[in-house]
């Protein structure tokens, strides 16, 4: 880059301009927390109620005209742009933020245009050179005869995403035979991955993370021997159960291409689903991140998505479905083709769980017990229904007044147990 | 500014152009830097090898009709990036 004339510093063009996330490096905190082993508490209080219209619209890869006017209105009721940044970060999607502004042809305030760029950009480079790890992996396993499945965002980010800097992750996931995984790890050690100072127990659905440095970017592998609970089985699903309906795609590397596999696109909407909703009240709310996931999939491959057998199968999934149209409408292909009823909107769109046990009884003092108790056993509609994959009128009754509470008495017991052996002591 | 000091770029910065700009930014954390042409232009002479005197030297050779305010600007600059954390002092 050469400059073609000197541009004085302090006439014309300003010299340099200078932006800082208010809410920075949240993450990095992640990661690290992961890394530590420690993923319990610490920042869950500033996810809470951090949603905005404007950024549940944002949570798909690709835009209609329709999405872009709704974009628009949304965007003109904007206060606070840089505070709308971080937490676009916070939700996983600021480079869709990024592109998505772009596309709706929305004027942002310098800075926050200025954050947006340079989450685009981070996540660009973040993505590139995952990629090319992504790919030694791969060919190294491929070259063992390790039979081996992308999943989520690793897979996602080349399936339905435009470019794979637009879907960030803090790891790459993959799933392999349970007698493989010690080769499998093998073969990380020699491509000078490194264990953390702590071990997962042996029976963790997956290894310790790995992780090694690249171009200034720590790279976590994550090697799977199960995924989540199996509805066909009520067990979890394994590599065997699911190689036969796996999907194959290019995956761009230096000197070419290697072939990657991912889960079919059934299995893949489950898993999301399973992963980013239908998962334990302990692991962390939901993320835009996982509801664009679902959406992109959707809309990408609704031709190709056999939907008898997700009705069939899946059934939570396909229950779901319409719930996220409130928070990006789908496309009338989707529409029409699915048949959704999206004609009653359920309170709390958008609204996580923010009651116990997620969040601690101390972290929730203000709310008073009256408070605390609403939040915890009459959390959102939308919530509720999307977590237990609830459908039909009856259904959605049963899942608010007996699923829900009945759920959460494992958790109250094992609270009262602990008061009363503490109190022992 | 000492102009015996051996900038030195901070390898979890990059330069990269976007939208017609030119952005620093770090790798690590969600600092950036908008820089115009002049700007990136001095970061990229930033290698630790040259000094500030020298890289006002070169840009004087470079730009002679921007001679009297080169000087300023570097300075300018170089505490800009050493603010961000994108340089280094050798």
């Amino acid at each position: 880059m050469i400059a073609p004339g000197w541009q004085n510093f302090r006439e014309g063009e300003p010299l340099l301009r200078r932006t800082h996330l208010a809410i920075q490096q949240v993450e990095g905190m992640i990661q690290a927390q992961r890394i530590l082993g420690k993923c319990a508490e610490p920042d869950r209080a500033s996810w809470g109620a951090l949603m905005h219209p404007f950024l549940a619209l944002c949570a798909r890869a690709r835009l209609t005209e329709f999405h872009c006017h709704l974009l628009r209105q949304a965007a003109a009721r904007i206060v606070d742009w840089e505070d709308l940044v971080a937490r676009a970060e916070m939700q996983g999607i600021g480079p869709l933020v990024y592109t998505h502004v772009q596309a709706a042809g929305i004027d942002v305030p310098p800075a926050a245009r200025l954050s947006l760029q340079g989450l685009y950009l981070r996540h660009r480079h973040a993505a590139g050179v995952r990629t090319q790890v992504l790919g030694e992996i791969l060919a190294a396993c491929q070259g063992q005869n390790i039979p081996i499945l992308t999943l989520k965002g690793a897979a996602l980010a080349y399936l339905v995403y435009p470019q794979p800097g637009l879907r960030p992750m803090r790891d790459l996931d993959l799933l392999v035979r349970p007698m493989d995984l010690e080769r499998t790890r093998h073969v990380l050690d020699q491509l000078r991955f490194v264990d953390p100072p702590y071990r997962l127990p042996g029976d963790h659905h997956h290894l310790t993370a790995m992780s090694r440095t690249v171009d200034g970017l720590l790279v976590s592998v994550e090697v799977h021997h199960a995924l989540l609970s199996d509805p066909r089985r009520g067990e979890p699903a394994r590599l065997d159960d699911l190689i036969d309906a796996a999907l194959a795609f290019d995956l761009p590397a230096a000197g070419g291409s290697v072939t990657a596999r991912t889960l079919g696109r059934e299995d893949m909407l489950w898993h999301i689903y399973r992963h980013g909703f239908g998962a334990s009240l302990s692991y962390e709310p939901f993320r835009l991140i996982w509801a664009a996931d679902m959406v992109s999939l959707v809309e990408a491959c609704v031709d190709e998505i056999d939907w008898a057998l997700v009705r069939r199968r899946y059934r939570q999934v396909w229950n779901t479905l319409p719930l996220f149209h409130f928070l990006t409408p789908w496309s009338d292909d989707v529409l029409d083709k699915l048949s959704l009823n999206v004609k009653r909107m359920p309170g709390g769109v958008g609204e996580s769980f923010k009651g116990w046990p997620v969040f601690s009884l101390a972290a929730q003092k203000e709310k008073g017990t009256w408070g605390v108790l609403c939040d915890t056993f009459f959390p959102s509609e939308w919530w509720t229904y999307l977590h237990y994959g609830a459908g039909g009128m009856a259904s959605r009754l049963c899942c608010r007044l007996i699923t829900h509470p009945l759920h959460l008495l494992p958790w109250v017991w094992r609270y009262l147990s602990d008061r009363v052996v503490g109190s022992k002591n | 500014m000492n102009l015996d000091g051996l900038p030195k770029q901070n390898p979890a910065y990059r330069l990269e152009a976007l939208d017609g700009e030119v952005l620093l930014y770090s790798q690590d954390d969600t600092r950036i830097l908008y820089c115009n042409p002049s700007a990136s232009l001095i970061w990229q002479l930033c290698d630790g090898a040259r000094t500030a005197g020298d890289i006002i030297a070169v840009l004087r050779a470079a730009f002679p009709d921007a001679a009297e305010t080169i000087s300023e600007d570097v300075e300018t600059a170089l505490g800009e990036f050493e603010r961000l954390g994108a340089i280094e002092w050798a």
